[in-house]
């Protein structure tokens, strides 16, 4: 008896707890109630700190809850996926990056949805990544100096990196200025940090953010993969400029389900515009060391389709880019 | 120094006593209940931080970071389910005391000891910060690998009589740590195609079923009367407490300084000193034999290493914007939101708050000794509830903490299944802390050390060679012969 009475009190906790859902208010216009907002990666990273000061401007606008829920895992996979299987009734949306999002389509297996299971929203920033280099141990103060030595040197310089983007833009280096580099693999930008710093590797890329960080540590910005100089970090030189012609650039999509009604995605859009052109917006993305950018739905299909074939084309001339 | 005077008027406004005093609570709290823990209670707050002022936002979370590193012994000692991976040694010695009787010694033990620990990390953090943080840059990947051997040697303390059964344990903690995506090769493993497991197993489902729900579960199959321990509880002062710590300074200031160097470094968390420093603290303890039994020096250890870790971990976030574990990872994102970049400019430019976050976690950790002390009568409260609630709220509080790691359904199956696991290890007597110990460190033993194969590669070098000739590598190798040595001379004597 005394079994059985533990027994349901646990099934009548647990259930409280797990069926517990938010009010469901009656009425016309969307939203009428809560709206879940997926976010594939950890907290505290950089796609979900963004995501939550964006989350909390479309609340006030809405009038309604935007929960941030993070599910990361896989590059995005494990909360995309389960994007892509939620109800498309507006009540659930996300956010990914653009090219973790594609090489994970091209790159992985057992990869449950594709490039058209999901309604591309608008995108409100850009981004690029640099290639950093620790001039200490190195002696390197110019990607020409790098790329002198690491012709001379195949595979002997480490290269840090934290991604499957990262390597897409290593072996698109190594490409175009026929050189062999040792990819370090790290779980974060934050240990690509840390091993650069401590002079365990010589090279690193990552986030154009890190330039404020490094700054009088031994360890200087070489180029960036962006097609043309970017903000706050103009006195890098691109790639391009350098006569090697990469470019990449990340920016964050939001995203919702297939099959999402058209007047909703509208709407989503719309607010979204509305909400991130704010000065008040601009300057706390600003202090986030993030440049304000925004796509519509159009414009961010078109780009993504842009980096979509990009992708293909490198895979198609250098299969082996990813391994 | 004027700046010193400027936090203390900011952490004694009376806003940011509030706030540290709401902090330290939860942070209680949340370190507590099974599943739950600072990471999770910090993630919770942290959208409150924004619209506050940077300093008093920093002043709350430090205090949820600090008071939920002590939070799970209260659990760990009581119902014998550590509330934090933190606090799985203290639940080997706290929990049997109090089955003895003695579990207002043992809170006594933990919560001066979590204050004395975590006084002396964040004293550490206030004086050296610009030389430890060039100090714990020097460790990469060929000296996180041998950190990380040298915390698996720890396993030969945890293992008790059997050693077959401790090592099934800590190989089953290995397995499991590599379902998932590798880092390195970017490629998943033992995930059978199934996308939850392509994630990986994440660390609080599986120590909550080991721990707690097991617990519970053998609880429920034990037919046990009414209360939780039917030994009365004896009373113990908090003067003899401190008398005691103080005949036993040389452990106290060794677990202090284990704890506060491995939160330094980045990567490494609370639950990696704790385990580091129980095998050091059985090493070299008089009561090395009642290990595992009551032995005080058993909580003294790991409760002092954990809390010091809390202002180690903040030494490479402050001076070079690195994370030092996984909780001021999320304390990493209060400060860039309102615009300040961890790193080495942090202490320039926004010097107040630094200094508010600091001092800040000083009080915090007063608070939380506070706190504690007089919280322990309540505590062993919990003792008197009978079983039959006991069971229920631990096993659903557990589910739902187990939920909130990763907001996923598979977890909560995960615990259960884990649950079942964990109560077949315990019937059977094989130790469940080698496991969790096995799944912490598995995935960054085998990481660092693929990372060194890379590099040494590139270099031309044997990677034997680049591992062990560098001075901190020798060391460690030291360190780790000195603790293995220890155990073999301890499992040789015969009986445990």
């Amino acid at each position: 008896m005394k079994k059985f009475v533990i027994t349901i009190l646990t099934v009548l906790m647990v259930s409280t707890m797990v069926f517990a859902q938010g009010k469901v208010e009656t009425g016309a216009q969307y939203p009428t109630k809560g709206i879940q907002f997926i976010v594939p990666y950890a907290a505290g990273g950089g796609t979900d700190s963004l995501m939550r000061l964006l989350a909390k401007a479309m609340e006030e606008e809405l009038g309604q809850s935007v929960t941030i829920v993070n599910k990361a895992g896989g590059l995005g996979q494990v909360g995309l996926t389960e994007l892509s299987r939620a109800k498309n009734d507006g009540y659930t949306i996300g956010a990914l990056s653009n090219l973790d999002h594609i090489l994970v389509l091209f790159t992985s297996d057992n990869v449950s949805y594709d490039y058209d299971s999901l309604e591309y929203l608008g995108a409100i920033n850009t981004t690029a990544n640099i290639m950093y280099a620790n001039s200490k141990n190195t002696g390197f103060t110019s990607a020409e100096e790098m790329f002198a030595y690491a012709k001379q040197n195949p595979g002997r310089l480490t290269v840090s990196i934290s991604g499957k983007t990262h390597l897409a833009e290593v072996a698109l280096l190594e490409q175009a200025a026929g050189i062999k580099l040792t990819p370090v693999m790290q779980g974060s930008g934050n240990d690509s940090l840390k091993a650069i710093l401590g002079g365990h590797v010589d090279l690193a890329v990552m986030d154009k953010n890190f330039v404020a960080q490094v700054q009088g540590q031994g360890v200087v910005p070489l180029a960036t993969f962006s097609d043309a100089r970017i903000t706050p970090v103009t006195e890098v030189p691109t790639f391009t400029e350098l006569g090697y012609s990469i470019a990449t650039e990340t920016y964050r999509v939001m995203v919702a389900p297939k099959g999402t009604p058209a007047e909703i995605c509208a709407t989503l859009t719309a607010t979204i515009k509305k909400v991130s052109s704010t000065d008040e917006f601009i300057e706390k993305m600003r202090n986030m060391s993030e440049n304000y950018r925004f796509l519509d739905a159009e414009q961010v299909k078109a780009r993504l389709d842009n980096d979509y074939r990009a992708v293909q084309k490198l895979l198609e001339e250098v299969p082996g880019a990813f391994n | 120094m004027h700046y010193i005077i400027n936090a203390f008027s900011t952490i004694f406004s009376p806003m940011g006593l509030l706030l540290n005093i709401v902090g330290v609570v939860f942070g209680i709290i949340f370190g507590a209940l099974p599943g739950l823990n600072g990471v999770v209670g910090v993630a919770l707050l942290l959208p409150l931080t924004y619209n506050m002022n940077p300093s008093f936002g920093l002043i709350m979370l430090g205090g949820l970071y600090m008071g939920a590193t002590y939070g799970g012994s209260i659990s760990a000692i009581l119902l014998n389910c550590p509330g934090t991976g933190e606090a799985a040694c203290t639940a080997l010695n706290g929990n049997p005391l109090a089955r003895q009787g003695r579990a207002k010694e043992a809170l006594n033990f933990a919560v001066l000891s979590s204050g004395i620990g975590g006084l002396f990390g964040v004293i550490i953090m206030l004086l050296f910060t610009p030389i430890l943080a060039k100090f714990a840059l020097k460790f990469g990947p060929a000296e996180q690998f041998l950190v990380c051997v040298l915390g698996l040697a720890v396993v030969g303390s945890l293992m008790g009589k059997n050693v077959a059964k401790g090592f099934f344990s800590v190989a089953f903690g290995l397995i499991l740590s590599v379902v998932g995506m590798d880092v390195t090769s970017v490629n998943y493993r033992l995930s059978f195609g199934n996308m939850h497991l392509q994630s990986g197993l994440d660390l609080i489902p599986i120590s909550v079923g080991l721990f707690a729900i097991a617990e519970m579960l053998v609880l429920l199959t034990n037919q046990n009367t009414g209360d939780l321990i039917t030994e009365p509880q004896d009373d113990y002062k908090v003067v003899t407490t401190l008398k005691e710590l103080g005949r036993r300074w040389k452990i106290l200031l060794k677990s202090s300084i284990i704890g506060t160097i491995i939160g330094i470094l980045p990567g490494t968390g609370g639950a990696i000193a704790v385990f580091i420093s129980y095998g050091e603290a059985k090493r070299s303890s008089k009561e090395r034999k009642q290990f595992g039994f009551g032995a005080v020096d058993g909580i003294i250890a790991p409760e002092s290493a954990n809390n010091a870790a809390v202002g180690g971990s903040f030494v490479p976030l402050l001076s070079l914007g690195i994370p030092g574990s996984a909780t001021s990872a999320i304390i990493f994102g209060a400060l860039t939101v309102h615009g300040m970049v961890p790193g080495p400019k942090l202490f320039n430019e926004h010097t107040d708050v630094v200094y508010a976050l600091m001092m800040g976690l000083l009080l915090s950790v007063i608070i939380m000794v506070i706190v504690g002390l007089s919280g322990t009568r309540l505590f062993t409260k919990i003792l008197k509830v009978n079983t039959k609630f006991i069971i229920p709220a631990v096993i659903a509080l557990s589910l739902f903490g187990a939920y909130s790691a990763r907001n996923s359904l598979f977890d909560v199956l995960v615990a259960i299944v884990f649950g079942v696991i964990g109560l077949i290890f315990k019937r059977t007597n094989i130790p469940v802390a080698p496991a969790v110990l096995g799944m912490i460190l598995g995935k960054m033993t085998e990481q660092n050390l693929r990372q060194s194969m890379v590099i040494a590669a590139a270099k031309g070098l044997n990677i034997f060679s680049y591992i062990v000739f560098r001075p901190i590598s020798i060391v460690l190798l030291i360190l780790i012969g000195l603790l293995i040595i220890g155990n073999l001379k301890t499992n040789l004597r015969g009986d445990e």
